[in-house]
């Protein structure tokens, strides 16, 4: 046998190979660089892919071929592989593409030389062409595993590099005089709480806000480092909590003045496992803040005013959807054309003023008086206030109210939120805003734990009591919803299955008459959607 | 790439100097502003501007005396350069591997390109907070007739005029003459339209000597201005600091020496250069200004009764707010002492010392006024920055496709 053979199928292997490494990076930076996490993505995404097996398949094949001596075959069936592969991660649907950071770059180069240093190692040991080849082929069908080696081989470096940035980023800090810092965590409602907050301040304040998602310990850390700059005044962190000790981890190189709790609820369960977990992981922004900072309390729910750590809390001012004895409150919402209406009552239950802004729900209410509360404490003047509040942007794809006026009809753009209380919301303002026919166009929601079906069952008897039409995105995922419209009694023709987003946009764009809203409820990311 | 890394001081760039004739008063009045920021808030990087437009940074620039040997100096300082990059606030050496970082500038550019708007359309271009009025206020109180037709429209006082073009003089003189003398009547006093500093500014009384008036403005621009000049005479001036939220007037300064309103004859017979000199000292004396000394040529307050200087005072807001101005500006009134009326005669965005021995006798230390300043223009930032943000992650050309598939 002559080299070329093995040579070609090297080249080949190394082609597979990178485009594995490409999209292994990818789906391990959606899912943070964890392992665990990648793992449990990794056995749902399993579970839903046929193509699968087949790869499986053709591997097994192609090495049978190989070792049983058909090289010219295996060589032809490991060309089409390639191919498919590489058609298959080329043109795949990407709503967040890889960021090529340096974390990305070393993680490149850590699979190379494990890589190279495997086939390295059986070659030396085997001194056999066609062991390697087939060690190549195991590599390549179990490339997660090397992946994830390679992830944790990389961990101490990783680790140390980020304590570098982190020393960095408090370092910073203490230089900085006179900065207000407002942490925000909660199981919903923190990154509209953010925005609003940031347009109100920023009235009055040179204000800095951690930008997108950028809520993890190293998008803080990166913000500081980044885009804070002298002529900032104050300073909104966003952080995220997937598990105890993230918030505690920001909140100890912040040290934050103020500390906003929007919500305690059943999200990322997956990760926390208890309901439980997941008051003490969020009630971490008030244990791990500056001593007798302010907290700034979601009184609606149970969770955080039943919270130990809260009770004990002295500086503290709750806010609420509803007239309670203490704390800011909200009365007379009203949905109008050009949004929404609201009056605020201060803490003495006094009537302090009325709002008008263009976002919606019940729940961006609650998240606007939470940015009033702060911004009261902080000594704005009211009619700085009023001002901050009319210059509220809806965020993007979050209960955003848009006119199609090709169609003429409403569109509730919802697609960010993942939470069946934001779902539920957003079913309550369909039902009050004004129109004809309300449709809703949803592919459910995940990572809900063990009461993912319950929980999607029940927003579908929710979407039977509002909705004239249910467009279903993934068949599969969506059964419980169907169960639960077809449980209330919603017909069945008016339930329409669709295999993903631009089917059920084109269905839309073609079903629609004049005058009805319709309601884009959750959008999965990648990872999920495979 | 060096970041300002021991400071979260706010860095404040002073840029003084610029292809002006006020050269040397923006180079007294950056020095000034300078020596008076609060070293405990801010952290000053000078930036000098040379007459050939060339910028410079480095302490030597801090102390005027060097700057009578200029060679040296400029030899001794390194050159400095911004591009016009949105969000990039940094200097960079042009000879060093070097970079500063900056958070403001504060532009003490008088006159020309440095306070017509056209520096302020460079930082606005670039995303860099400045302090001081903004682009559209910058030109508009640059261009007298500009000026004046926004007070008409606003119902705000000012002189009797007339414009013309250079064009038209030289085609229609005798039509332009004819009704300047109907309209206005001598004498006038004429002046080159666009320009900030009293240059080219002659009064006339006859026929003659508006044509040779208008000679001289020209020499400066190719837009004159002809003013019904008053009689008699009292000038008048007030500062504003603020913006247009908050704007706040200042006592009213009374000049004693009157430089501007030279006739004819002085400038005809002593030539222009002479002219140039004398019309600026004025403005040297203001940048030099140290409380002792500003009693030899300025009176404040101004000695003209109550309802006069609160009528005038409230003008001036009105003015500031108007022409949307930010900062600290000068306003110069006209006095006609028999009629007991006033007019605004013009606007000075970047007025010499930014009118800090106004200020101070007004109860605002000159540390205040440019603590002000700088937070006004952080403010104006801040509010742009603001305005300006939805289509940055919205790209119209992948519109078409948003049906199908992302």
């Amino acid at each position: 046998m002559n080299i070329a053979l093995p040579l070609v199928m090297g080249i080949l292997a190394l082609l597979v190979l990178t485009q594995k490494t490409r999209y292994f990076a990818h789906m391990l930076q959606q899912n943070a660089y964890r392992n665990s996490r990648y793992i449990r993505w990794y056995k749902s995404y399993r579970s839903k892919r046929k193509g699968m097996y087949i790869e499986l398949l053709t591997l097994a094949v192609t090495g049978g071929l190989w070792s049983y001596g058909y090289h010219y075959a295996a060589v032809a069936l490991f060309f089409l592989y390639s191919i498919a592969l590489l058609i298959r991660l080329t043109y795949r649907s990407q709503k967040k593409p890889l960021v090529v950071t340096h974390r990305v770059k070393r993680l490149f180069g850590g699979i190379t030389i494990v890589l190279a240093l495997t086939i390295s190692l059986v070659f030396a040991m085997t001194q056999n062409v066609h062991y390697t080849v087939i060690a190549a082929l195991t590599l390549i069908l179990f490339f997660p595993l090397f992946g994830l080696l390679t992830n944790t081989l990389l961990n101490p470096v990783e680790k140390s590099i980020a304590q570098t940035y982190i020393k960095d980023a408090k370092r910073i800090l203490s230089l900085k005089k006179n900065l207000t810092i407002i942490a925000i965590t909660g199981s919903y409602g923190k990154t509209s709480t953010k925005h609003f907050l940031h347009t109100i301040l920023n009235q009055q304040y040179t204000t800095l806000m951690t930008p997108g998602s950028h809520n993890t310990t190293m998008g803080v850390v990166r913000t500081i480092r980044e885009r804070l700059k002298p002529i900032h005044e104050v300073f909104i962190v966003e952080m995220g909590a997937r598990q105890q000790g993230d918030v505690k981890e920001i909140s100890e190189i912040v040290h934050q003045d103020i500390s906003i709790l929007t919500a305690i609820g059943p999200q990322h369960l997956e990760t926390f496992k208890r309901i439980e977990n997941v008051q003490k992981g969020k009630c971490e922004i008030i244990t791990y803040a500056k001593p007798n900072a302010l907290a700034v309390l979601n009184a609606d729910y149970e969770l955080i005013g039943d919270a130990e750590i809260v009770k004990n809390k002295e500086n503290k001012i709750f806010y609420s959807l509803h007239k309670k004895d203490n704390g800011w409150s909200i009365d007379n919402i009203a949905y109008t054309e050009a949004g929404m209406s609201f009056d605020v009552f201060d803490a003495t239950g006094a009537f302090y003023l009325k709002a008008h802004t263009r976002v919606i729900g019940e729940y961006n209410a609650s998240n606007i008086l939470a940015a009033i509360v702060v911004a009261s404490a902080l000594g704005m003047k009211k009619s700085k206030i009023l001002q901050g509040i009319q210059s509220i942007q809806p965020v993007k794809y979050r209960l955003e109210l848009i006119r199609r006026k090709d169609l003429n009809i409403t569109v509730i753009n919802d697609v960010y939120n993942a939470n069946p209380k934001g779902a539920k919301m957003a079913l309550n303002v369909l039902a009050k805003i004004k129109g004809q026919k309300k449709h809703i166009v949803t592919p459910g929601m995940i990572e809900l734990g063990d009461q993912q079906f319950e929980l999607n069952y029940q927003f579908g008897k929710q979407i039977a009591q509002v909705c004239d039409t249910a467009v279903l995105v993934g068949p599969k995922q969506t059964q419980p919803i169907r169960e639960g419209l077809l449980a209330e009694g919603f017909p069945e023709e008016k339930i329409i299955s669709a295999t993903n987003f631009s089917e059920a946009l084109t269905f839309i764009n073609t079903h629609v008459e004049p005058g009805d809203v319709v309601l884009y409820e959750n959008d999965l990311l990648d990872t999920y959607n495979e | 790439m060096m970041k300002n890394d021991t400071t979260m001081l706010i860095t404040v760039g002073v840029i003084f100097g610029g292809r002006s004739v006020e050269h040397e008063v923006s180079v007294m009045t950056g020095l000034r502003a300078i020596k008076n920021l609060d070293k405990e808030t801010y952290n000053i990087v000078p930036v000098y501007i040379s007459k050939e437009g060339v910028w410079y940074t480095g302490d030597a620039l801090l102390d005027m005396t060097n700057y009578k040997q200029l060679d040296k100096l400029l030899a001794d300082s390194p050159e400095v350069f911004m591009t016009p990059k949105y969000n990039d606030n940094t200097l960079y050496f042009k000879n060093y591997p070097t970079t500063l970082n900056v958070d403001i500038l504060l532009l003490a550019l008088l006159g020309a390109t440095g306070e017509n708007g056209a520096f302020q359309g460079f930082c606005e271009f670039k995303g860099i907070p400045f302090a001081g009025c903004g682009t559209l206020a910058s030109a508009v109180c640059m261009d007298k007739v500009f000026t004046k037709f926004l007070l008409e429209s606003q119902n705000l006082p000012f002189v009797p005029y007339r414009y013309f073009y250079d064009f038209e003089w030289y085609t229609e003189q005798e039509t332009i003459i004819e009704k300047i003398k109907t309209t206005l009547s001598f004498p006038v006093v004429v002046k080159p339209a666009d320009q900030g500093s009293s240059v080219g500014v002659t009064k006339a009384t006859s026929e003659t000597e508006l044509i040779e008036a208008v000679r001289i403005a020209l020499q400066f621009t190719n837009k004159v201005l002809v003013d019904k000049a008053i009689q008699p005479l009292k000038e008048v001036n007030c500062s504003v600091m603020g913006d247009v939220e908050e704007p706040k007037p200042s006592l009213l300064e009374e000049p004693k020496i009157t430089g501007e309103l030279l006739s004819y004859h002085d400038k005809y017979v002593r030539g222009v250069k002479s002219a140039k000199m004398n019309v600026s000292s004025r403005n040297i004396s203001r940048a030099n200004a140290s409380g002792a000394t500003v009693s030899d040529w300025a009176r404040i307050p101004a000695d003209i009764n109550e309802t006069l200087t609160a009528q005038i005072r409230e003008c001036a807001v009105a003015v500031f707010r108007t022409m949307n101005c930010s900062g600290v500006v000068r306003i110069d009134f006209l006095l006609d002492v028999n009629q007991n009326s006033f007019y605004v005669n013009e606007i000075n965005t970047i007025p010499s010392s930014l009118s800090s021995y106004i200020w101070e006798p007004s109860g605002v230390a000159f540390k205040d006024v440019l603590d002000k300043l700088i937070k006004t223009g952080i403010k104006r930032w801040r509010e742009q920055q603001q305005h300006v943000s939805s289509y940055t992650d919205f790209n119209l050309f992948t519109l078409s496709s948003f049906a199908s598939k992302k």
